[in-house]
């Protein structure tokens, strides 16, 4: 063996010459020379398109066989232009019976998409609408927009008319108007312009066997597409983007889990974190490398759906006719978005997990989540909204449905890439707070069933895994809890009131306990069960009487017109359903005991364990958004503008507990708020008399607001500055 | 070169804590091989791992160097070459790709590096398998590239955690050889290993852990000197009845108080 010199390597230490790129490049080396990751890049693309191709294919055919007979609705703007096209129209029709007509249709044989041709053979019913009185172009526009037809003809005559009134010299031209959106409008756009056709061939051959050579033709066509309302009850288009995000989701997964929980396995994590290496490095690259094979991933399959529809004559059906290389591209840069955010989450996951088999425990959920959102995507007829274009997923997807229909607005554009790129930095901020951290590395491995082993030591606050447990097991209880109180519809209102004060006492009181007690968790401590100072209670009470109008205008902002007036609505049969209710049994099930066992819970329990771990800001935010999830399920429904108002009280809720240093002020304040909505509800009739009406559903005044948000400030200050001295919690004695 | 104090380190297990290192303290000079020994979950690798700063000590420090642990991490990383039985190879690179990777990392020059790496793959006989994807090597080759691996920097400081697991003759004399060569070259050298036998004839030094605790240091003379035992085996076998001896007077003395 040679000699090992004892010259260390410490020359440039303090300012090391270390590159980005080379970690970037072993990443980059290690996934993809991985046969994993190419078959989940290249062969599986091979694989599933053209068997998807088939299947819809087969699809197709078997839907079009179910149709039977196929009616055309042709709308004519008046009587005169109506003969005028039924003679042509008709005239058309023989033509292509005719024999010589065969030459035509052989040249047409080559145009129409494969898969439809033996729908085409079938025989429509054409069914010609006149309508008496003259009829605008934008009216009938109109007409065939609404779906009441499926196609509209006009004729523009020539600016030097023709006197004569054989068609053969028309001179003129027909427009045919069909809805863009529509396949079935299309076809009958198709059937009727080829029939058109024949007649100008049939008419320019009669001619050249008269004089010779000629260019001259009876009339001219033009087809004309509208955007139109009832397009298809099932929208194929929002199919193309959503099945590319999974593809491309699926790309991502192996190298994510590979190059974390797959590293920390093989034991090569560890020499990676024994390096002096920053630990956002580290994750930067391994983000760059599973973005980087999400992104080739996306690519593949783009191309070989491409690819698979053009062979299978799909690209109409599939695409609709918006398909541009510029629309591509510009669903390709949402996939890049979408591959960047779900890139972050996979590492922020995977991070987590201890081994190959753990991360992919982890990932099966995650997976099944993502699909409800791009599911919920493709209900037809559903519109990109603000709410929408906040939503993971669901904002890829119908962007890229509407990039495809040409319907994409800027705004909603820019939100949906802000949001999802903002989602993908928080996500990546997370991991880089867990990812190759000592408690993951080196934890030591203990069974599930330790988590419902009795702590034999006492703590202050609730571990976080006992606090995520706890509402593991609440989330699910209270769902069901829900539909059960919604199927109560036999008793009297104010008895499934009382139970469902009982079953919010349970949930959130009793269930948290029962975790309390197994963790070995000091209940006053673990519950924020602080003794607060009098300003404190001031200030909560003060907040309690002015927060709801801010609540109450997040709620309006965040609903559109129908929506408010289903919801008048629906608080019309509310209010007489709990009129006949006695208000102290409404006090007591809807605002005395949610505040106390909420407040337990949400501000107590949870942000206690999440103050140990996160800061004030991250912690407060983190139980407000389980706060605002809990209130979106009402009985068995969803009520999603209910999370809006709902996060923002959470958040306020939190920062008064934070403040305050306890849950009892936050307990008041809950109290006042729901007790005052409330109140003002049992009393609407004689407030209305005062002009004060809620239940309308529009803006309060100006003056309201500005006088609350000062309260609103002076509640705050007063529990700031109760506080300010303080430097430890006092325990109620 | 390493001086450690007082290092303790409790994991949190939800319902209960452990205390894996208690209150450690020990020191290794240059030229100098240490052995930390001790039975599996003495905590060994702990203690290895809080030197490093791949673990947060829960009290104490450790320095490496004049460099503090808990306030220079990435100082201590740098002279630090780590050798474990649990590291592992990327399979999909070769060793000359592994090497240069981590020369890279650790800021050695590509010239520097392709010297390290001609001279690293005389010393443990990588020549043949230098170009073969890692995941074909057996493991004795393995860790061959992994102690080439951790010399490519050519660290002050080597901590090897069970480097002869898993190895034959052949691959344990590999490793006994090149710590004898990192002694030569003036390395300060820990190795934490429970084959006694082989600590004998490696260590100058030995610390042995017990339940987190060092029961007993010095060299081998010292040790049979306060023990009057021969061997390093006997020492520990004494060492584990001792304190059977004593848990049993313990529950004993619970049960008559009670």
């Amino acid at each position: 063996m040679s000699k090992i010199s004892n010259r260390p390597n410490l020359s440039h230490s303090s300012a090391m010459t270390f590159r980005f790129s080379g970690l970037l490049k072993k990443e980059l080396r290690e996934i993809l020379r991985d046969r994993r990751t190419i078959i989940t890049l290249v062969l599986m693309p091979l694989l599933v398109y053209p068997l998807l191709g088939i299947m819809l294919q087969k699809f197709f055919i078997t839907q079009m066989a179910n149709l039977g007979k196929v009616e055309y609705r042709i709308l004519l703007p008046n009587e005169a232009e109506g003969k005028l096209f039924r003679d042509v129209f008709n005239q058309g029709e023989q033509v292509l019976k005719l024999k010589e007509s065969n030459e035509f249709l052989e040249s047409e044989k080559n145009k129409p998409a494969g898969i439809l041709e033996e729908f085409k053979q079938q025989k429509p019913h054409v069914k010609f609408l006149i309508v008496d009185e003259a009829v605008k172009n934008e009216n009938m526009k109109s007409l065939v927009r609404a779906g009441d037809v499926d196609v509209g003809i006009r004729y523009i005559p020539s600016k030097s008319p023709n006197k004569k009134s054989d068609h053969d010299k028309l001179g003129g031209q027909f427009e045919i108007i069909y809805g863009a959106q529509s396949k079935h409008n299309r076809r009958v756009a198709e059937y009727v312009e080829q029939r058109l056709q024949a007649v100008r061939w049939e008419y320019r051959n009669r001619l050249l066997k008269q004089l010779g050579k000629s260019n001259a033709v009876p009339f001219t066509t033009s087809v004309s597409a509208v955007k139109s309302e009832t397009g298809q009850a099932f929208s194929l288009v929002t199919i193309v983007p959503l099945i590319l995000i999974l593809m491309t989701m699926t790309g991502a997964v192996y190298p994510a889990i590979d190059l974390t929980a797959g590293e920390r396995e093989r034991g090569t994590l560890e020499t990676l974190m024994a390096a002096p290496l920053p630990r956002m490095w580290i994750l930067s690259a391994k983000f760059i490398a599973v973005l980087v094979v999400a992104i080739m991933t996306a690519m593949v399959n783009m191309l070989a759906m491409l690819a698979t529809t053009f062979a299978n004559g799909l690209e109409t059906v599939l695409f609709g006719t918006g398909m541009t290389p510029f629309v591509l591209l510009e669903i390709l840069l949402l996939l890049v978005i979408f591959a960047a955010f779900f890139s972050a989450v996979l590492l922020c996951i995977t991070s987590f997990a201890r081994s190959f088999k753990e991360a992919q425990a982890y990932l099966i959920p995650l997976m099944m989540i993502s699909m409800a959102p791009g599911i919920l995507g493709m209900v037809p007829d559903l519109k990109m909204t603000p709410f929408w274009a906040v939503i993971p997923l669901a904002n890829i997807v119908l962007l890229s449905r509407d990039f495809l229909l040409h319907e994409a607005q800027p705004l909603l554009f820019f939100i949906s890439v802000f949001s999802t790129l903002f989602y993908g930095v928080v996500a990546l901020t997370l991991a880089a707070r867990i990812f190759g951290t000592d408690t993951i590395l080196y934890q030591n491995n203990s069974s599930w069933t330790d988590l419902f082993k009795r702590s034999k030591k006492s703590h202050p606050v609730p571990a976080l895994n006992n606090a995520m447990l706890c509402l593991a097991v609440l989330f699910p209880v209270f769902i069901l809890s829900a539909s059960f109180v919604s199927r109560l519809g036999a008793m009297s209102i104010s008895l499934r009131l009382l139970i469902s004060g009982c079953l919010t006492f349970s949930l959130f009181l009793l269930i948290p306990l029962l975790f309390a007690r197994m963790g070995g968790v000091n209940l006053k401590s673990g519950f924020r069960f602080f003794r607060p100072r009098i300003l404190s209670c001031l200030g909560a009470i003060l907040l309690g009487f002015t927060l709801w109008p801010f609540a109450y205008e997040i709620e309006i902002l965040s609903l559109s017109n129908e929506r408010i007036e289903s919801l008048s609505k629906l608080f019309e049969s509310l209010k007489l359903e709990l009129g006949a209710v006695p208000l102290w049994i409404k006090l007591v099930a809807l605002a005395v005991l949610p505040a106390v066992c909420e407040e337990l819970f949400f501000r107590g329990y949870l942000l206690s364990s999440l103050l140990n771990r996160f800061s004030n800001t991250p912690a407060i935010l983190i139980s407000s958004f389980l706060f605002a999830l809990f209130h979106v399920i009402v009985r068995d429904s969803l009520f999603i503008e209910r999370f809006f108002p709902s996060f923002f009280m959470g958040i306020c809720l939190g920062y008064v507990n934070v403040f305050a240093r306890s849950v009892i002020p936050g307990i008041m304040l809950h109290m006042i708020h729901n007790g005052l909505l409330l109140t003002i509800a049992n009393y609407q009739d004689l407030l209305t008399d005062w002009e004060i009406n809620l239940e309308n559903q529009k803006h309060l005044p100006l003056a309201w607001l500005g006088c609350s948000m000062l309260i609103v400030i002076v509640g705050f200050l007063l529990i700031r500055i109760s506080n300010q001295s303080e430097t430890e919690d006092r325990p109620i004695q | 070169m390493i001086l450690v104090k007082d290092l303790t380190r409790i994991f949190e297990t939800g319902n209960e804590d452990v205390l894996a290192v208690d209150h450690v303290s020990f020191s290794v000079s240059q030229s100098e091989v240490y052995g930390l020994l001790g039975p599996n979950g003495a905590g060994k690798t702990t203690t290895l791992r809080m030197i490093l700063g791949l673990l947060n000590p829960t009290s104490g420090d450790a320095e490496v160097e004049g460099f503090l642990v808990s306030r220079q991490p990435d100082e201590i990383k740098r002279r630090v070459g780590l050798v474990s039985t649990s590291a592992g190879l990327y399979q999909w690179l070769t060793p000359r790709e592994i090497l240069f990777f981590f020369a890279d990392v650790y800021g050695v020059s590509k010239d520097q590096a392709m010297e390290r790496i001609a001279n690293l793959s005389k010393l443990f006989e990588l020549t043949s398998f230098l170009d073969r994807r890692s995941a074909t090597l057996s493991t004795g080759q393995k860790q061959r590239v992994n102690l080439a691996r951790s010399l490519i920097h050519n660290p002050p400081v080597m901590l090897m955690d069970e480097p002869t697991r898993g190895l034959d003759v052949v691959g344990s004399k590999v490793i006994f050889d090149y710590i004898d060569h990192l002694r030569d070259a003036g390395k300060a050298v820990i190795v934490c290993t429970h084959r006694l036998d082989e600590a004998e004839q490696l260590c100058d030094r030995f610390g042995l852990l017990y339940q987190g605790e060092k029961r007993y240091e010095g060299t081998l003379k010292e040790l049979q000197q306060s023990t009057s035992c021969q061997s390093l085996t006997q020492i520990f076998l004494q060492l584990l009845d001792a304190s059977a001896v004593t848990q049993k007077t313990i529950a004993s003395v619970q049960k008559d108080v009670n």
